[in-house]
C-alpha cells in the first residue's frame, strides 16, 4: 500500500525541495519559540519522498497560494511550471498544461479553448462535455476551500481517464480543523468592481474521527468597458445594438454589460475516518455562475455570455484496500446566454463511478480497477425539439474503463511502473487504449532520472458527436446546417518524456524535463459540403477529424534558489516548438451571399508550418522573503 | 486519484521524526540535570523501533549539548534501558508506558513520548499536533519527580498538563 502510493504520488515544485534542505540546516539555529510555528505538513511535503516523484508533476500548497495573492484557483496554477494561464476577461481564464492550444489554428474561437485536461475536484470530473474543456467559473469551490492543487503534465489517461491528454489538474478540498469549532473567512475588495468572499466553518468530532466542514464563496468582477465589438456593424457598440445571431433582433441580448463574471457556491464536506483501514467522505454542494468572454463567438460579436447552475454530491470510500468512488452532478447550461438564446441551453446529468484495489506481491505491487463515466445532455426543455436547439435530442455519452497500475521495484534504485487503461466509449462505438510507463533511477539520494512512454485520449463531446442545429427554415435561403458526427475518432497524444530532478547543492535545486508528443485525430467544425434540395442549395457545417499532426518537442526546467530560510527564489520556464503536418489553411473564406445567390466553400491549401499559437518561450519567477512566520513578501511575474 | 491525497499524511510523517529530534535537541537546552550527569557523553535512547532514531544518529555527529558528545542508544526492550538523558519511547512501545516508568522510577531521565495522553501517565514531554503544527505537552511533575529542572523559557511554549 505505502509503496503504490508512492508510486502515484506527485512531486512537489522542485523549489520546495530546496527550501526543505536549507531549513534542515538552519532549524538547528531557530529558537525554539520559531521551531513551534513551523507547520509540519506543508514543510513535510517539500521532503525526499515528493523527490522521487516519478512523474513531470507540481504540487501548489494552500500556504504557496496565500503567500503569492492569487484570488482564482486558474490564478494559484501560474505558480506551476508549463502552464499556459490566458485571462480573457477579468476573472475568466483559459488554461493549457504545455500549450497544444488554438488546434487547428484558424478555426473557431472555441478551439483555442483547452479541452486535453482533465480538471478534477478530489478526484471528481469537473468537465464540460459540450464542447469541451473546463468551465472554470462553474467550478462550485472558493480559493478558501483548496488544501492543494495537483498538477500532471503529460498524457495520463491510463492513471486518470479520459480527457487526461495533455495533463491532469487536481484539486483537494481542505479538511475541518482539529478543533471542535472552526471558522475562517476571506473577504477582498478590489478596483474593476471585484468583491470576493470566502466563509468556512468546521467542526471535529469523535476524537477528530468525524469532520464536517460547510463553505460559501462569493465572487463578482466587472469587465471594464460596457461596449462590444459588433462584426455586424464592425465597431464597437452598446449590447442592446447587436443583433441575436439566431433570430437576427436587435434587443436586450447583453443583459449584463458592465459584469465579466458572477459566482456563488456553498459545499458541505463530511468525512468519517474510525480507523487507518476504513477513510469515508462525502461532500455536496451548488453553485451559480455567469461568466462573459470571448469563450465562443457567433456572426454577430466574438463576446458572449454563459451561465450555469449546478449541484453535486461525491461520496468516497477506502476501505481495506479498496478505494470506490460515486459522483453525480445535475447541471442547467447556458453557453450563449443573451446571443443565441434559442440554442444554447442544456440539462445535463453526469454520473461516475469508480472502483479500485491494492494487491501487495511483495516486490511488484498491482492495482486493478473500474471505472464508468456517462454525461447525459438534452436542450428537449428549451424548445430543443421544435429543431431550435443544438441538439434537438437528449443525447448520453459513457464509457466503461478496465485498468492496471503496476510498481515494481527490482532493486533499490530502480523503479518501473505500468499503467494500462482500456476504455470503451458509446460515442464513438470502440475501444481506446491508453497506457503510461514509467521508469525512475536514482543514481544518489540527490540525484534522479526518469523516463516516460505514455498514450493517452481525450473523450468526446455531445456538440461534435451529435450537433443537429440548423439556420433558417428549410425553405428560403440561406439554410445551413450545423452537424455533427457520432463516428469521429477521439483524438489521441503520445508522448516520450525524460526528466531529471537534482539537488545540485543545498542553495539550489534544478528539475528538467524534456518531452516530444505526437497529437492526431483532431477535429475541426468546417464548411465542408454544399447540398442541394428541392428549394437550391444549402450549406453544411460539419465536425470532423482531420489528418492534421500536431508534434512538439519541449523543455521545462523549475530551479529553486534558497539562500537562507527566510528567502526563497523560483524561476520555471518552457521552451517549445510545436510543428503542424497536413494543416488545412484556409485561402478564401466561404463565401454566403443569398442576395447575390452566391454560395461558396471556403479553398484549402495543405501545409506543414510551425505552430504559432502555443508561445516559444512561456514561465515565471517567483520570490518569497518571510522575515518572521507571519509576514511573507511575494513577487512574481508569469508570462503566458 | 484518492491515493494523491494520501501522499501528504504519508510524507507528514517521514518529516515529523526530524522536527521532533530537532526539538529534543532543542529540550537539552532548557533541561538541567544532576551535576553527576554532566560529564561523558550526553545519551539520547531510542525505546523500540523508530524513524528518529537515524535522524538523532545524524544531529549527534554535529551536534553537542553543553559541550558533551552526544550518543544515540538503542533499546530493543525494555530491560535493556539503562544511563541516558533522554529516553524517547516510540509509537509502537507507548503502550508499555507503565512497565517503563517501573523500570526507570527515580532517575534522572527526561521520558519524550508521542501519543496522545501519555504526558498523564508519566511521560515528561508528549508530542502532538494542533493544526498542523508540532506542539509538546509538558508535565511538570513528571519532570520534578526525576530530579529534573525545567527553564521556563521552555515551559511557557509547553501545553501544560
Amino acid at each position: 500500500m505505502k509503496r503504490i502510493i508512492v508510486l502515484f504520488a506527485v512531486c512537489l515544485a522542485v523549489g520546495q525541495i530546496t527550501m526543505a534542505q536549507d531549513i534542515e540546516e538552519d532549524l538547528f539555529d531557530l529558537s525554539l519559540e520559531e521551531l513551534m510555528n513551523i507547520e509540519i505538513v506543508s514543510a513535510s511535503k517539500k521532503s525526499e519522498s515528493s523527490f522521487k516523484s516519478p512523474l513531470s508533476s507540481t504540487v501548489v500548497t494552500k500556504d504557496e497560494i496565500m503567500a503569492s495573492g492569487a484570488t482564482t484557483i486558474e490564478e494559484a496554477l501560474r505558480l506551476v511550471p508549463g502552464m499556459v494561464i490566458r485571462e480573457e476577461t477579468n476573472g475568466n481564464y483559459d488554461v493549457h498544461i504545455r500549450g497544444n492550444d488554438n488546434l487547428p489554428p484558424g478555426n473557431y474561437v472555441f478551439y483555442s479553448e483547452n479541452t486535453m485536461s482533465l480538471v478534477m475536484i478530489d478526484g471528481r470530473p469537473v468537465y464540460n462535455y459540450i464542447n469541451g474543456g473546463t468551465l472554470w467559473e462553474s467550478l462550485p469551490i472558493g480559493l478558501g476551500d483548496v488544501e492543494r492543487i495537483e498538477v500532471v503534465r503529460g498524457p495520463s489517461t491510463a492513471l486518470y481517464g479520459p480527457n487526461a491528454v495533455t495533463g491532469a489538474i487536481n484539486i483537494i478540498t481542505k479538511t475541518a480543523a482539529d478543533k471542535s469549532i472552526s471558522a475562517n473567512g476571506n473577504a477582498q475588495l478590489g478596483t474593476m468592481g471585484t468583491n470576493i468572499l470566502d466563509l468556512s466553518l468546521g467542526s471535529s468530532l469523535m476524537d477528530d474521527k468525524l469532520k464536517i466542514r460547510v463553505s460559501g464563496n462569493l465572487e463578482n468582477r466587472d469587465r471594464g468597458q460596457e461596449t462590444y465589438y459588433s462584426f455586424y456593424h464592425g465597431d464597437y457598440k452598446t449590447g442592446d445594438q447587436i443583433p441575436d445571431y439566431t433570430t437576427g433582433l436587435v434587443g436586450n441580448n447583453f443583459p449584463n454589460p458592465s459584469k465579466s463574471k458572477e459566482r456563488k457556491g456553498a459545499n458541505a464536506f463530511i468525512s468519517y475516518q474510525p480507523n487507518d483501514n476504513v477513510n469515508l467522505s462525502m461532500s455536496s454542494g451548488v453553485q451559480e455562475s455567469l461568466a462573459q468572454s470571448v469563450f465562443m463567438e457567433t456572426n454577430m460579436s466574438p463576446m458572449s455570455n454563459r451561465s450555469t447552475t449546478s449541484k453535486y454530491v461525491d461520496v468516497k470510500g477506502d476501505i481495506y484496500g479498496f478505494s470506490a468512488q460515486i459522483s453525480h452532478n445535475t447541471s442547467y447550461y447556458n453557453i450563449l446566454a443573451g446571443t443565441g438564446s434559442q440554442t444554447s441551453k442544456f440539462d445535463s446529468d453526469i454520473n461516475t463511478a469508480n472502483l479500485e484495489y491494492d494487491l501487495n506481491l511483495g516486490k511488484i505491487t498491482l492495482r486493478p480497477g473500474i471505472n464508468y463515466q456517462q454525461a447525459v445532455y438534452s436542450d428537449l426543455s428549451y424548445g430543443g425539439g421544435e429543431s431550435r436547439g443544438y441538439l434537438n435530442a437528449e443525447q448520453t455519452l459513457s464509457n466503461i474503463g478496465y485498468f492496471l497500475r503496476a510498481d515494481y521495484k527490482p532493486f533499490e534504485k530502480l523503479r518501473l511502473i505500468a499503467a494500462i487503461r482500456n476504455d470503451h466509449y458509446n460515442t464513438p462505438e470502440s475501444d481506446y487504449l491508453s497506457y503510461q510507463f514509467i521508469s525512475t533511477y536514482n543514481f544518489t539520494e540527490s540525484h534522479m532520472v526518469r523516463a516516460v512512454y505514455s498514450k493517452a485520449n481525450r473523450g468526446s463531446f455531445v456538440i461534435d458527436s451529435y450537433a443537429n442545429y440548423s439556420y433558417g427554415d428549410g425553405i428560403t435561403r440561406p439554410f445551413i446546417q450545423y452537424l455533427g458526427s457520432e463516428n469521429l475518432e477521439l483524438p489521441v497524444m503520445t508522448m516520450i518524456e525524460v526528466g531529471y530532478r537534482g539537488v545540485l547543492n543545498k542553495l539550489l535545486t534544478l528539475d528538467v524535463e524534456i518531452f516530444h508528443t505526437e497529437t492526431s485525430n483532431l477535429t475541426s467544425f468546417e464548411p465542408t459540403f454544399l447540398g442541394v434540395d428541392n428549394f437550391g442549395l444549402h450549406l453544411i457545417y460539419a465536425y470532423d477529424n482531420l489528418d492534421l499532426k500536431a508534434r512538439q518537442t519541449g523543455t521545462t526546467f523549475s530551479l529553486n534558489l534558497a539562500p537562507s530560510s527566510k528567502v526563497q527564489l523560483k524561476a520555471y520556464a518552457t521552451i517549445q516548438q510545436t510543428k503542424l503536418q497536413n494543416y488545412d489553411k484556409e485561402i478564401t473564406p466561404v463565401i454566403i451571399d443569398p442576395a447575390n445567390g452566391i454560395l461558396e466553400l471556403p479553398q484549402i491549401e495543405r501545409m506543414d508550418v510551425v505552430h504559432k499559437q502555443t508561445p516559444s518561450v512561456f514561465g515565471g519567477i517567483t520570490g518569497n522573503f518571510r522575515p518572521v512566520d507571519k509576514f511573507n513578501l511575494f513577487a512574481g511575474d508569469c508570462t503566458t | 486519484m484518492l491515493l494523491l491525497t494520501m501522499v501528504s499524511i504519508q510524507v507528514a510523517w517521514a518529516q515529523k521524526e526530524k522536527y521532533h529530534s530537532i526539538l529534543i535537541y532543542n529540550f537539552s537546552k532548557y533541561v538541567k540535570w544532576p551535576d553527576a550527569q554532566s560529564s561523558g557523553n550526553f545519551v539520547i535512547g531510542v525505546l523500540g523501533n523508530s524513524k528518529i532514531e537515524k535522524e538523532l544518529t545524524d544531529m549527534a555527529s554535529s551536534k553537542q549539548v553543553n559541550g558533551m558528545s552526544i550518543e544515540i542508544k538503542h533499546f530493543a526492550a525494555i530491560s535493556q534501558i539503562s544511563g541516558c538523558h533522554i529516553l524517547y519511547v516510540s509509537q509502537e512501545e507507548s503502550a508499555k508506558i507503565d512497565e517503563i516508568q517501573a523500570r526507570t522510577k527515580g532517575q534522572a531521565i527526561l521520558l519524550v513520548t508521542d501519543k496522545p495522553g501519555l504526558a498523564k501517565r508519566g511521560a515528561a514531554i508528549n508530542f502532538v499536533e494542533v493544526d498542523g503544527k508540532i506542539k509538546f505537552e509538558l508535565n511538570q511533575q513528571n519532570v520534578e519527580n526525576r530530579g529534573l529542572k525545567v527553564a521556563s523559557s521552555l515551559s511557557s511554549l509547553a501545553i501544560l498538563v
